[in-house]
């Protein structure tokens, strides 16, 4: 069994359930995000358009995170995702330098490395994953990579634009998405400019790092 | 750019590694090399290397003890570092790296002990597994760099090479410093210390200016990094390290063999030593100040 996840971003509103039930279901610090949704608005009036995109750990088949941790504390489990054990953590913060998608932070509370785990407590116990559930559009489809009739197999062999963020390091992501473009997966195709964030203007966190 | 701007995201870490990492680094550097520069000129000079015995141990040492120092308060979980020894996962550069550093920290303390007790056969023992020990101690911090993915300036081999560089030029301008204040080297000891300083520092500069020129043709990524470096808000440290580091020690060395005027070359050594630091954190820095998602 090898668990992966598909965004079909044509579906995706930007509602922000996924995060808010991914916050309640995993007891998420208010400061950190296992989940995010990005809006990216591209072009000039009239002819815009905003882009939506959740942003989560890619659970990657050569995960660059679970080869780094001094400690094994990220560790794959049977069905393929990448688990954190956050009693054995050291805190390094060796994953959040080795994961090229920013999908690792270190829990203010806990100062362990925490991430998305595709809810695998749910999972464990025959549910989905809380930001599955909670999608009113069913833009997240999650399943069995394995099963070649699970939902997720056969959206991605109907599908030819499959899309995985930053494929040329090779870290084989079991996180998809279709109907997406290099505006909304690549980070340095669209500019971050100071201040014009629509809801805050919060754009580092003071937890970690500094120089 | 496609016309596009991120107006909605969250707040994210910024700098995950900072100033303790870059301390690590360096210190590193001068304990690793004062190891690599004193066993040269033990070996070299047999008998004239009391200076060498001495201080290679004591620098060794020291600055192994300030690396050891940061790295442990840079975890998140100080207490837990003990877990690197019991839980031990070998396929990071970091848990590999504890385990050599461990090593290098006993030949250090023999190193030691061979000194206060004058038993020279004892260091003389530990030559070869100590230089391997210090080898791997030096670039096991290239690994983690390049274990980095999507950092796409770290690469572990430019990394390690620039690493043993680091190391001797750090070891010299070490031995050049501690004999300004103890002196007891001759002439001959100091103009090849000299020699290693300045050799050090031209190639390391060529290596940071080849990765200017070079790295728009490798990827996006490092192209905007090298951005960051030359132009952006850690310019001021990266331009000041190369002048520290490099500019400011090879000149003062030429002079200083050139006109036999000693003191100019430590100077060049204080200068090589501060500008190491400014310009490994410049390093460390640059490629943390872009988006990764």
């Amino acid at each position: 069994m090898r668990l992966g996840f598909l965004v079909d971003l044509s579906r995706c509103m930007g509602c922000m359930a996924c995060a808010v039930s991914c916050k309640a279901e995993n007891n998420v610090p208010l400061e950190s995000w296992r989940l995010r949704v990005k809006y990216i608005d591209q072009g000039e009036f009239p002819e815009t358009k905003r882009h939506y995109v959740p942003l989560r750990c890619n659970h990657c088949d050569n995960a660059p995170c679970e080869r780094i941790c001094p400690v094994s504390a990220l560790h794959y489990l049977p069905n393929g995702i990448v688990n954190v054990d956050h009693d054995r953590c050291i805190g390094c913060a060796s994953c959040m330098m080795a994961c090229p998608y920013n999908a690792i932070y270190i829990d203010p509370l806990t100062n362990s490395a925490d991430k998305c785990t595709y809810c695998a407590h749910r999972i464990e116990v025959g549910l989905m994953p809380a930001c599955v559930v909670a999608c009113p559009t069913h833009a997240n489809i999650f399943g069995d990579l394995d099963d070649p009739e699970s939902e997720i197999s056969k959206y991605l062999q109907e599908h030819r634009d499959v899309m995985v963020r930053k494929p040329e390091l090779n870290t084989k992501p079991k996180h998809f998405y279709v109907r997406g473009s290099d505006v909304a997966l690549d980070p340095l195709a669209s500019e971050r400019p100071e201040g014009f964030t629509l809801f805050t203007e919060v754009k580092y966190l003071e937890h970690i790092g500094g120089h | 750019m496609l016309g596009a701007e991120v107006t909605f995201d969250v707040a994210l870490p910024k700098v995950v590694w900072g100033w303790l990492v870059s301390t690590n680094m360096w210190a590193k550097s001068i304990s690793t090399g004062a190891f690599f520069v004193g066993l040269y000129f033990i070996k070299k000079y047999p008998d004239q290397d009391a200076f060498f015995r001495k201080w290679l141990p004591i620098l060794g040492i020291v600055f192994i003890g300030i690396t050891l120092l940061v790295t442990i308060l840079d975890l998140h979980h100080e207490f837990r570092f003990w877990k690197i020894f019991l839980f031990a996962h070998f396929t990071s550069a970091v848990t590999i790296g504890a385990w050599v550093v461990s090593g290098y920290v006993l030949i250090l303390l023999a190193a030691f002990w061979s000194w206060v007790t004058g038993n020279r056969k004892l260091l003389d023992r530990l030559v070869i597994p100590g230089f391997i020990l210090a080898f791997f101690s030096t670039i096991y911090t290239a690994g983690i760099l390049g274990q980095s993915t999507g950092r796409e300036v770290w690469v572990f081999s430019a990394e390690m090479i620039s690493m043993l560089l680091s190391a001797t030029l750090a070891g010299s301008a070490a031995y050049l410093a501690v004999d300004a204040i103890y002196g007891s080297l001759n002439e001959k000891m100091k103009r090849e210390l000299g020699y290693i300083l300045f050799g050090s520092a031209g190639l390391l500069a060529a290596m940071f200016i080849g990765e200017l020129v070079f790295a728009e043709m490798h990827s996006e990524y490092a192209e905007k990094v090298v951005e960051i470096l030359a132009f952006g808000e850690v310019a001021p440290w990266f331009w000041g390290g190369m002048f520290l580091a490099f500019i400011v020690p090879m000149v003062l060395v030429g002079i200083a063999t050139e006109k036999k005027r000693y003191e100019y070359a430590v100077l060049g050594s204080l200068s090589a030593l501060v500008g190491l630091w400014l310009i490994k954190h410049a390093w460390l820095i640059a490629p943390q100040s872009l988006p990764l998602s």
